[in-house]
């Protein structure tokens, strides 16, 4: 018995050296080496039946709290470790300072950034997407639209010819007409896309892109017209951006207006932007004329409607202050980067 | 157009200020771009009379002038050969500043004092005339500060007149609308002529041959005028318009045009054979040389005034310079006519020919206005050139026609513009406007539009009146009711804004270029004589510089991008373009327009990195978009060798194919079109019918289970030729699996060291799965022999 206790002492003494002087990594090989199934405490204690039956208690308490101290000194080892580790972390640095490994992101051009708010403003209140040929009829991108040959409005708008009859559409209100010819009211749409006019410097290219919209319904008003681009201005520009409405002609609107806000840049003070006025000139609009309805066989007496139409690009040209149309088809990636469109 | 303001105020008397007048205009439709005060540049330049001249003592070119400007008279030494005893003259007093900042003294000339200068228009900065002092048309008051006699102070207000109104093409038109706005009244300028001498019937005759082109022609004649300058009120007063005078006839017909919007013309009445006036269509072969010295080949559709024999001048266009009015002319005969507008616009156009005259034409000018503008040129010509006026007019007429009645009903008004129209404040605008306004039946109102308004032809156009002369300001802003529009939204637009997000995930920056292209591309791009990219629309009227062509594919433009970016010092660009392009379609009108969508990577797959190079971008890059975007749309995409694009490397592309249809190609852009494009760096791209290809994904992906029971995982490597494709290792494993094999991932390819020369060795990873137990390692080692199996007879695949 004595020879039993003794080696239980020695294991014990053992296992606290051992425990001592071992890492993280060698700990469970300990555990197993002294406390596991074929370890040695197992193996001390298969001499236990080769004891006086009263002897047995003994040793058995004395193994139990052998085992109980070496796993003590095992928990106690680990958590030791586990602090030092966690300590040593303070000094394993590694210099935060060096730029992060970005993962490689394109952008979205800023017409479309800019072309996807004025969609989602206008699909808030309750318009959907239409589209239209670019290459277009010249009875829908002018006669339809009460723009007869020969007719002085035809100088307002500089054109290519593909044809007598074909050309490219010089606004996008040709969808206009085709929305209407396809069905009958209520009409709310809009209508985004490439347009195109012979003109070319800092403010005009000869394509850009235009936003048309088109209300039809009966009882329809100017001053719905009013309120829905004040709506759409407000929310595009900000709360605070002020708007008039100023008379103007188009062929296929009756009455008609050109609309201004209030200086983005001097916020109506007068600056070179708005030439010193304090009024931008953004949109142009009005009641559909009942010659339009005509040539699409609405009843213009039960229906009224009305009609706008911007350009992306001037109101993108605004949003961001860019000063030379052109740079929005160069793609020179300096440009275009600036913007962290997604 | 520029109106003077000054000349606004000689219709209507004291107005608001230029700048408010301008806001009030612009706020009624008449659009006042600008607005410029204009004056002369000088100080202490009064008016004076010459009282009497003499040598001067020294110089025999010089003369001493005794001059009164109201006190005692001031002797000035002149250099002028022009002055006269009895002429009004400007003087610059001792102090005076004239433009530039000259100062004028009391100086000694010659031994002579000179106690201030005459002036030329030259040192006034009114005019280019330096030969002479300039003299004015007395009397006026001596003593007067010259600003104030000549009306120099004035403003000149830049309007932009829209192509419906025509009728405010002049002072008097804008005058009108001055007048609406502001309450004010409006007085026209003196007009009728002292007539003498015989009767204009007896000088002349005019005969109206096509009355469908031209509904009146009024003709007045005056004999004994002596041509010369204008005098200076009225040259600065065309010159401040935009106009360049040019003797005192053809001056006052242009000022009448200015300020009533009559164009008129004078003709040498002698050079008019037989003294007769024929409107008539030009005959096929006849030519007229105009004003302008062009001679000009005349058709049947053109309307032209004759005379006995000849065209003299291209009706509302321009005169012709046989009968133009010279310095020895004395006999004239005056113009007053109107003219189809779209006959004159067609005549203009197809002479490329545009005037003053053709441009009011062309808008409409007032049927009832020839009489009493050519009242008034006879009687300003009379007063600036001399001459008798021929009793009476001549005034074919033949095309009158009765005052347009429209009826408007206010509560249709109301309907329109969302706002109460009152009967009162309606009349009062219409009547304002000249409309003749009569109480109809219910609340409607009858009315007669005044002549120059042939823009008014329907009630909604006197809706618009009401409304823009009260203004818009005054109508509120609702939001329209109304029913409710069907919701919709197009699958394909959002699809769109789906692939232009994972694109830009991808790293690729969206670009937009122009639509247009150039023959020259296709060349570039090495596209063979007859390839169907060649089929495009062409412009018939291109801008210069030879992009005559709508493009039949993006990757010329993104090229183009890149080598842009290339010479800008980017040398890495990732870019993608979403956008139409155009094929004509033979026997249809419109082409067929594609949406397409293009990238186009060259360059480093990400930014300059510490840790190292992420690599540069090649052909499995941009292959690994397509892919990507596949799965995203829930359309397995399939790539087949073999692409046939001209320019992509020939061994480095594949078509792009979806549900079974070949949509695009992706590959190396072909070295020899890189040389001709000057491109330094590699890019790899790709082009694909975005349409076609939305058109077969799926509107939802469908979800699968997800699996009960675990994969299990075997490798293989085969050794195989080295030109044998991939995808057919692949799809022999596929194939020999059967419906456990879940997925084959390819994770090395090896060749070099240890493997035989033309060979290389292909590691594949088989995931094996049922559905409803757990493999055992039986049934998957039976599997995956047979795979090995399958690759050794069919493929002649070493297993290593």
């Amino acid at each position: 018995m004595r020879d039993l206790l003794a080696a239980l002492d020695a294991l014990e003494a053992e296992a606290a050296a051992a425990l001592a002087a071992a890492d993280e990594s060698g700990l469970e090989a300990l555990r197993v080496r002294f406390l596991g199934r074929r370890g040695a405490l197992t193996a001390i204690l298969r001499g236990l039946g080769e004891l006086p039956p009263e002897a047995r208690p003994v040793v058995g308490q004395q193994a139990n709290a052998v085992k109980a101290a070496i796993e003590g000194l095992l928990q106690a080892r680990r958590a030791a470790l586990r602090t030092a580790a966690v300590a040593g972390l303070a000094s394993d640095r590694l210099d935060a300072s060096l730029p992060g490994r970005p993962p490689r992101l394109g952008g979205l051009h800023p017409l479309t950034a800019t072309l996807r708010d004025i969609l989602e403003i206008f699909a808030s209140l309750g318009f959907v997407v239409a589209e239209g040929p670019e290459v277009e009829l010249d009875y829908y991108n002018f006669e339809a639209l009460n723009i007869p040959k020969d007719h002085p409005a035809r100088d307002m708008q500089d054109t290519f010819y593909i044809t007598d009859d074909v050309v490219l559409r010089t606004h996008t209100s040709p969808v206009q007409v085709r929305v209407m010819e396809a069905e009958p009211p209520p009409i709310r749409v809009v209508v985004p896309g490439r347009v195109y006019r012979r003109d070319a410097d800092v403010t005009h290219s000869p394509m850009f892109h235009q936003v048309e919209g088109l209300l039809v319904d009966e009882g329809v008003t100017f001053a719905d017209l009013k309120g829905t681009l004040s709506a759409f201005v407000r929310l595009c520009f900000g709360e605070g951006t002020r708007l008039r409405f100023r008379p103007s002609f188009f062929p296929f609107t009756e009455p008609s207006a050109e609309v201004d806000i209030s200086c983005v840049i001097c916020r109506g003070a007068g600056c070179r932007v708005c030439k010193q006025g304090g009024w931008l000139e953004i949109l142009g609009a009005g009641m559909v004329d009942p010659e339009v309805f005509r040539f699409v066989g609405y009843d213009s007496e039960r229906y009224t409607g009305f009609a706008f139409g911007m350009g992306v690009e001037r109101i993108a040209m605004l949003r961001y202050g860019v000063d030379d149309i052109r740079l929005f088809f160069e793609n020179d990636l300096r440009f275009l980067e600036q913007f962290h469109a997604l | 157009m520029r109106i003077s303001y000054a000349w606004l105020r000689e219709f209507l008397g004291e107005l608001p200020p230029p700048a408010e007048l301008a806001n009030r205009l612009t706020m009624a439709g008449i659009e006042v771009e600008a607005s410029e005060a204009v004056g002369g540049a000088f100080s202490q330049v009064v008016v004076g009379r010459i009282e009497a001249i003499a040598p001067h003592p020294a110089g025999d070119r010089l003369t001493v002038c005794r001059v009164t400007v109201g006190r005692e008279p001031l002797t000035i030494v002149c250099g002028a050969r022009n002055v006269r005893e009895g002429d009004w003259v400007p003087v610059a007093l001792p102090g005076a500043t004239l433009p530039g900042g000259r100062r004028i003294e009391a100086v000694s000339v010659q031994g002579q004092l000179s106690q201030g200068m005459l002036c030329s228009e030259r040192e006034l900065g009114l005019g280019p005339d330096a030969e002479g002092i300039l003299i004015l048309h007395g009397p006026l008051p001596l003593g007067q500060p010259l600003q104030a006699a000549l009306s120099l102070d004035d403003h000149l207000l830049e309007v932009a007149v829209t192509p419906n109104r025509g009728d405010c093409l002049s002072h008097l038109g804008v005058a009108r609308e001055v007048a609406v706005l502001t309450g004010r009244r409006l007085t026209l300028p003196r007009r009728a002529p002292r007539e003498s001498g015989e009767a204009v019937g007896r000088l002349a005759a005019v005969q109206i041959a096509d009355p469908d082109l031209c509904p009146r022609y009024v003709a007045r004649v005056i004999r004994g005028v002596r041509i010369g300058p204008s005098p200076f009120w009225l040259r600065r007063r065309l010159e401040a318009c935009g106009l360049r005078p040019i003797n005192n006839v053809v001056d006052a017909t242009n000022y009448v045009m200015l300020e009533v919007g009559q164009p008129l013309h004078a003709f040498d009445l002698s050079l008019l054979k037989e003294r007769r006036i024929v409107v008539r269509r030009a005959r096929a072969g006849e030519h007229l040389i105009t004003l302008d010295g062009v001679s000009r080949p005349l058709d049947p559709a053109m309307l032209v005034i004759a005379d006995a024999a000849d065209p003299v001048a291209v009706a509302g266009v321009m005169g012709g310079a046989a009968t133009e009015v010279r310095p020895m002319t004395t006999d004239l005969l005056l113009e007053s006519a109107t003219f189809d507008p779209l006959g004159v616009r067609r005549t203009a156009r197809a002479l490329g020919l545009s005037s003053e005259a053709s441009y009011r034409f062309e808008r409409g000018v007032d049927p009832e206005g020839p009489a009493a503008a050519a009242d008034r040129v006879s009687r300003l010509i009379q007063e600036t050139a001399g001459g008798a006026v021929a009793p009476g007019l001549l005034d074919v007429h033949p095309g009158r026609s009765a005052p347009r009645r429209l009826t408007l009903r206010l509560t249709r008004a109301a309907a329109v513009l969302g706002a109460p129209v009152e009967e009162a404040a309606a009349t009062g605008i219409l009547r304002g406007l000249g409309f003749a306004v009569r109480r109809g039946r219910g609340k409607a109102l009858g009315l007669t539009v005044p002549s120059w308004r042939s823009d008014v032809t329907r009630e909604i156009d006197c809706i618009e009146e009401i409304a823009r002369v009260q203004g818009f300001e005054k109508i509120p802003a609702t939001l329209p009711g109304g029913r409710a529009v069907p919701p919709r939204h197009l699958p394909a637009q959002q699809r769109e804004g789906l692939v232009r997000r994972l694109l830009v995930a991808a790293g690729y920056q969206e670009t937009v270029n122009l639509s247009f292209t150039r023959e020259e591309a296709f060349d570039t791009f090495a596209l063979p004589p007859g390839h169907p990219l060649r089929e495009a629309v062409r412009i018939r009227n291109p801008l210069g510089g030879g992009e005559t062509l709508l493009r039949t594919f993006l990757l010329p433009a993104l090229l183009q991008d890149l080598l842009t970016n290339e010479r800008r010092g980017i040398r890495s660009a990732w870019l993608f373009e979403i956008a139409n392009v155009y094929h004509p379609v033979p026997g249809e009108q419109l082409p067929r327009e594609v949406g397409r969508l293009a990238g186009a990577a060259m360059g480093a797959r990400g930014p300059v990195h510490w840790s190292g190079e992420a690599g540069r971008a090649d052909f499995f890059d941009a292959k690994g978009t397509l892919e990507v975007l596949g799965r995203v749309l829930g359309l397995p995409l399939e790539f087949r060798g073999g692409g046939e694009a001209p320019y992509l490397h020939p061994g480095r592309q594949v078509a792009v194919v979806a549900g079974g249809e070949a949509v695009g190609v992706v590959g190396e852009v072909h070295p020899e079109v890189r040389a001709r494009l000057g491109l330094a760096g590699v890019p790899v791209a790709f082009e694909v019918d975005l349409d076609r290809l939305l058109a077969h994904a799926p509107p939802v992906a469908q979800v699968r289970p997800l699996p009960r029971f675990p994969a299990v995982s075997r490798d293989v490597a085969v050794l195989v030729a080295a030109d044998l494709p991939a995808a057919r290792v692949r799809a022999v494993i596929e194939a020999a699996g059967g419906d456990w094999v879940e997925a084959v991932t390819l994770f090395d390819l090896y060749e070099g060291e240890g493997i035989p020369a033309g060979h290389r060795s292909l590691a594949f990873s088989v995931a094996y799965r049922a559905p409803d137990r757990t493999l055992t390692d039986a049934e998957v080692n039976a599997a995956h022999a047979v795979i090995l199996a399958r690759l050794q007879a069919e493929l002649g695949a070493t297993i290593r």
